[in-house]
């Protein structure tokens, strides 16, 4: 017998996870501008 | 090795695996011994994914990366958080809501037996002689080092890993993951500590040498299918590997049931997501830092000792010459570095540029001697050099003070122990529960599952020190094997991703699981350029498309009835 989608689960984005999901996705921008900072400062 | 550095290491093994066997609390069923009965917390089981995918290959190879090639491999995990994400919202709720041991266990519920049965299998083929390589590759780089018998070295890693796993379970998998991370942190820490304590220039003027020799570059904008590591690669395909890789992948999926909840789950998965790219950038930035030590110390030719005496052994007057060569280069390349380091101080735009020219002349020089002999010293060995592999430890033995070659050690150890413990684990997993439990004994006693759990965990670690110890000999085979693993990777990713869509059906999935590893098989032969990372987006494209289109025509689910709660 077939499942049930994922659209039931999909209230699994619940508020406390979508600003722990904003602030991974901010992390990985810092983490991508220092690494962008490191390759341009450094060139020769 | 000094005695100082073995009781460090016998301090550390003695450590973990004393509190493994500790850790046997709650493994009297099944549930205890492969899920910690879903009781563990979410910074464990973070911890437990993050130290099973860094292998001592990551520990000892990308920081030998670091120092020949730079930084942009770091550009491989950009898709990491993104697929963390997605997984959060998707798969994670999904698995842990269905209360099953395996992933594939859950194909069975929503597909069909043989579906489960065709992506574990393929699942004990890969990993099975993925974990005899995750052993040897440390154990060959410590043979060859040390100088001692690759049967010690791989029973060294194999032993007391195979000993805590089949005893404790999963509980002991985990709680010796959060350790072995420690360790492995620690050691990094040290060592980049030392690098910058001992650089005979500033740390800046040092890293402007790194960037004008190309180490800093990290970012690669070019849309290049044939390259593997470009922003894109890593965005798109690497997006796809590690959705395949964390969302289906049984070593790392049942570090995730093994959580409290749903919530926990996830929060342990976005750990890696925090942390994944600051650390491989820290371990790549490890190898930078050596190679600019290297700049100031004369280098070894060949890293590999063994290697270097073959060639030396076989054609000793080439290699007098090329080490003649490589010495008068590499003071050549030690002067140009302090001129080009010196005259950032004072120097005109034109003076500062002519020194880095004549230093990256020089650093060429280098490299052309170095490729030289690497292709002596494959010549001679009749192997693959894989010299990179032995920078760092190198590096470490030959330069850092007593007590640090042990830390080293045990960090390489607790690399290789933590990824090999949650490979026999999973192993073990699927093993009984998707085919002993599932079609040779379906009802039997608890007790008796988990004895057959724990020979099947032994069985497994045998194999996987055997599959070590022959690792030379079988290379080719573990290569094909590999390579057979990546055609269906993706593929199994698109049987989860359809496993979602409400209206597949079991035969449309199956089909669409066969034409997408058809798929990757016919791009990795018909066009071997394009980098692997794209198979996996290629893979899971193909088993959507076809095995959405093969349920057109079936009726829309009955709904109501979701995953076993």
């Amino acid at each position: 017998m077939p499942q049930r989608g994922p659209a039931a689960y999909f209230p699994a984005m619940t508020p406390q996870f979508r600003s722990t999901l904003q602030r991974v996705l901010g992390m990985q921008l810092v983490a991508l501008l220092l690494l962008w900072l490191l390759q341009t400062h450094y060139a020769a | 090795m000094h005695w100082v550095n073995w009781v460090i290491v016998a301090a550390y093994l003695t450590i973990v695996v004393f509190d493994g066997l500790r850790r046997t609390r709650g493994t009297t069923n099944i549930e205890g011994y492969f899920l910690a009965n879903r009781n563990l917390p979410w910074w464990a089981v973070g911890l437990s994914v993050m130290a099973t995918q860094l292998s001592a290959v990551t520990l000892i190879g990308t920081t030998g990366q670091g120092a020949t090639d730079g930084m942009r491999f770091v550009q491989f995990y950009f898709g990491l958080p993104i697929a963390m994400v997605i997984l959060g919202v998707t798969l994670v709720p999904f698995l842990h809501g269905a209360k099953v041991y395996t992933a594939y266990e859950y194909l069975e519920r929503r597909f069909d037996a043989k579906t489960r049965s065709l992506t574990s299998l393929l699942f004990l083929l890969s990993r099975g002689m993925s974990c005899g390589t995750i052993i040897a590759a440390p154990s060959v780089v410590l043979s060859s080092i040390f100088g001692w018998d690759l049967v010690l070295c791989v029973a060294l890693i194999g032993a007391p890993t195979v000993l805590y796993t089949v005893i404790g379970g999963v509980q002991a998998v985990a709680w010796a993951d959060v350790k072995q991370m420690f360790v492995i942190a620690g050691a990094m820490l040290a060592i980049i500590t030392m690098l910058i304590i001992r650089m005979p220039i500033p740390l800046d003027d040092a890293l402007h040498i790194a960037g004008a020799a190309g180490r800093l570059q990290v970012f690669d904008f070019s849309f290049d299918l044939s390259k593997t590591y470009t922003f894109w690669s890593g965005i798109l395909g690497g997006t796809f590997l590690m959705l395949s890789y964390f969302g289906t992948d049984q070593s790392q999926v049942q570090r995730y049931l093994a959580a409290r909840s749903v919530d926990e789950a996830r929060s342990s998965l976005l750990m890696s997501a925090y942390w994944k790219i600051p650390l491989q950038a820290l371990i790549l930035l490890t190898g930078v830092l050596v190679f600019l030590f290297y700049l100031f110390q004369p280098p070894p030719m060949l890293y590999n000792p063994t290697h270097s005496a073959q060639v030396e052994q076989e054609q000793p007057v080439v290699f007098a010459d090329l080490q003649r060569r490589y010495a008068t280069a590499i003071a050549a390349r030690q002067v140009a570095a302090r001129e080009a380091a010196a005259i950032r101080h004072g120097g005109t735009e034109a003076a500062i540029s002519s020194a880095v020219e004549k230093f990256r002349a020089s650093e060429a020089g280098v490299t052309a001697i170095r490729t030289e002999a690497l292709a002596a010293a494959e010549q001679a060995s009749g192997e693959s050099s894989r010299d990179v592999n032995y920078i760092i430890p190198r590096f470490v033995l030959d330069n850092l003070p007593l007590g640090f070659a042990g830390v080293f050690l045990a960090a390489v150890l607790a690399a290789a122990m933590s990824s090999i413990a949650a490979e026999l684990n999973s192993l073990s997993t699927a093993t009984v529960v998707d085919f002993y439990q599932r079609w040779l004994r379906p009802v039997a006693s608890d007790t008796h599952y988990l004895n057959v759990s724990k020979v099947a965990t032994a069985l497994w670690g045998v194999f996987a020190c055997v599959v070590a110890t022959y690792a030379a000999t079988l290379g080719s085979l573990i290569e094909v094997v590999n390579r057979f693993g990546s055609f269906f990777y993706g593929s199994i990713l698109g049987i989860f991703l359809l496993a979602m869509i409400p209206r597949v059906r079991a035969l449309g999935a199956f089909i669409g699981m066969l034409c997408g590893m058809g798929a990757v098989a016919a791009v990795a032969f018909g066009a071997p350029q394009i980098s692997f990372l794209w198979h996996n987006l290629v893979g899971a494209a193909v088993v959507v498309a076809v095995g959405w289109v093969l349920s057109l025509g079936s009726a829309a689910p009955t709904p109501a009835t979701g995953p076993r709660a």
